[in-house]
C-alpha cells in the first residue's frame, strides 16, 4: 500500500469518526464496487476536462438519499483531489484499517456477482472457522472471476474462482 | 783474316798495318776482359735475381691459379648446393601444397558436413516450432471453446452453487 493511499484512508476514517458515522466504510466500499463495475461512470468522474463541481454534482445525484452526508463528502473530497482512480484502493485500505481498529481480520472477497447478506455472514463464519479469527468481509464485484470466489486475508489467498480453474485448464492444454 | 792481314791492306776489310790489327785486337780483348771482370758478377746476380723474381712470380701465379681453382671448385660446390637447395625447396613446396590440398579438402568436406547438419537442425527446429505453434493454437482454441462453454452454462443457479460450494469448502 502506498503512503498516499494510507494517508487518504486515515483521512476518511478521521472524517467518519468526527461525524460519528459508522456507515462510511461500507458505503464507500459499495461506491467503489459500483465504480469498478461501471466504466462509463468511472471515466466521467476521472475526466479532468469536466469541472470538479460538475463531477461532484454527479456524485451527489448518485448517492443522494442512498449514502450518508459524511460518505458523500468523502467521495467528493477524493474526486476533487483527483483520486477517482484510487477510490477502490482507498476503500480497501479504509476497510483494512477499520477492521484492524475493531480487532478483526479484513477479508477482501472478489466475486462475479453480489453476495446476499446471508452468504456474506456464512462466508465470514467459514473464514473464522478456517483462520480462527474474527473476520470482516468486504465483497468486491470482479467480473474477471467469472464464477466462485477469491478471498484475500493478509497475504493469504483462497482462490476458488472459475477463472483460476480455466487458467489451470489452459496451462494443462499447453 | 790473319793471312789476309799479312798479305797487306786491301782497303776494304783489313787495315794497311798488321800491328794496328794486332794491337786493336788486343785492346778489344782487354776491354772484353775488363767488362767481363767488372760486369759478369752483377749481370749474373741480376740474372739470378730475375730468375728468382720470375720464379716467385710463377709461384704467386701458381698460388693464384690454385686459389682460383679452389674458388672455382667452391663456386661449383655452391652451385651444387644451390641446386640441391632449390630441389629441396621445390620438394618442400610440393609437400606443403599436397598437405594444404589435403587440409583444404578436409575442411571443405567438414564445412559441407557442418552445413548439412545445420540445415537438418534448422529444418528440425522449424518443424518443431511449426508443431509447437500448431499445438499452441489448438490448445488456445480448445481453451477458448471450453471457456465459452463454461460461460454459457454459468447461469444464476450455477453461480450461486459455486459460491455455496466455496463457503462449504472454506468452512470444512
Amino acid at each position: 500500500m502506498s503512503d498516499s493511499i494510507s494517508t487518504y484512508a486515515d483521512a476518511v476514517l478521521s472524517i467518519a469518526r468526527a461525524e460519528g458515522d459508522p456507515n462510511v466504510e461500507g458505503q464507500l466500499a459499495s461506491f467503489a464496487n459500483a465504480l469498478s463495475d461501471n466504466d462509463q461512470l468511472s471515466s466521467a468522474l476521472a475526466d479532468e476536462t469536466v469541472p470538479v463541481e460538475r463531477r461532484q454534482q454527479i456524485v451527489e445525484d448518485l448517492l443522494g438519499g442512498r449514502a450518508s452526508k459524511a460518505t458523500s463528502a468523502v467521495v467528493s473530497m477524493l474526486i476533487a483531489a483527483g483520486r477517482t482512480s484510487d477510490i477502490a484502493a482507498i476503500s480497501k485500505a479504509v476497510s483494512e484499517q477499520g477492521s484492524s481498529g475493531r480487532g478483526r481480520e479484513f477479508a477482501e472477497v472478489r466475486s462475479a456477482v453480489p453476495l446476499t447478506e446471508d452468504q456474506t455472514q456464512r462466508l465470514a463464519a467459514a473464514l473464522k472457522k478456517s483462520t480462527g479469527k474474527d473476520v470482516e468481509v468486504n465483497v468486491v464485484i470482479d467480473k474477471s472471476v467469472v464464477g466462485g470466489l477469491v478471498t484475500q486475508i493478509g497475504d493469504t489467498v483462497i482462490d476458488g474462482s472459475v477463472r483460476s480453474r480455466l487458467t489451470k485448464m489452459r496451462d494443462a492444454f499447453h | 783474316m790473319w793471312t789476309l792481314a799479312a798479305e797487306g791492306p786491301n782497303g776494304r776489310f783489313l787495315p794497311s798495318d798488321i800491328n794496328e790489327f794486332i794491337w786493336g785486337s788486343l785492346a778489344f780483348l782487354v776491354v772484353v776482359a775488363v767488362m767481363i771482370w767488372k760486369f759478369a758478377g752483377p749481370v749474373k746476380a741480376a740474372m739470378a735475381a730475375r730468375t728468382a723474381r720470375i720464379s716467385d712470380e710463377l709461384a704467386v701465379a701458381d698460388n693464384a691459379k690454385a686459389e682460383a681453382e679452389a674458388h672455382r671448385q667452391a663456386q661449383l660446390a655452391k652451385l651444387g648446393d644451390a641446386d640441391a637447395e632449390a630441389a629441396k625447396i621445390v620438394a618442400d613446396a610440393r609437400t606443403r601444397a599436397a598437405s594444404m590440398k589435403t587440409d583444404l579438402m578436409a575442411k571443405a568436406e567438414s564445412d559441407v558436413e557442418a552445413s548439412k547438419v545445420k540445415a537438418r537442425s534448422d529444418i528440425e527446429m522449424s518443424k518443431g516450432q511449426a508443431l509447437s505453434d500448431i499445438r499452441a493454437e489448438a490448445a488456445q482454441n480448445a481453451a477458448n471453446a471450453a471457456e465459452a462453454v463454461v460461460n454459457d452454462n454459468l447461469d444464476d443457479a450455477r453461480l450461486a452453487s459455486l459460491i455455496e460450494n466455496y463457503i462449504a469448502e472454506v468452512g470444512s
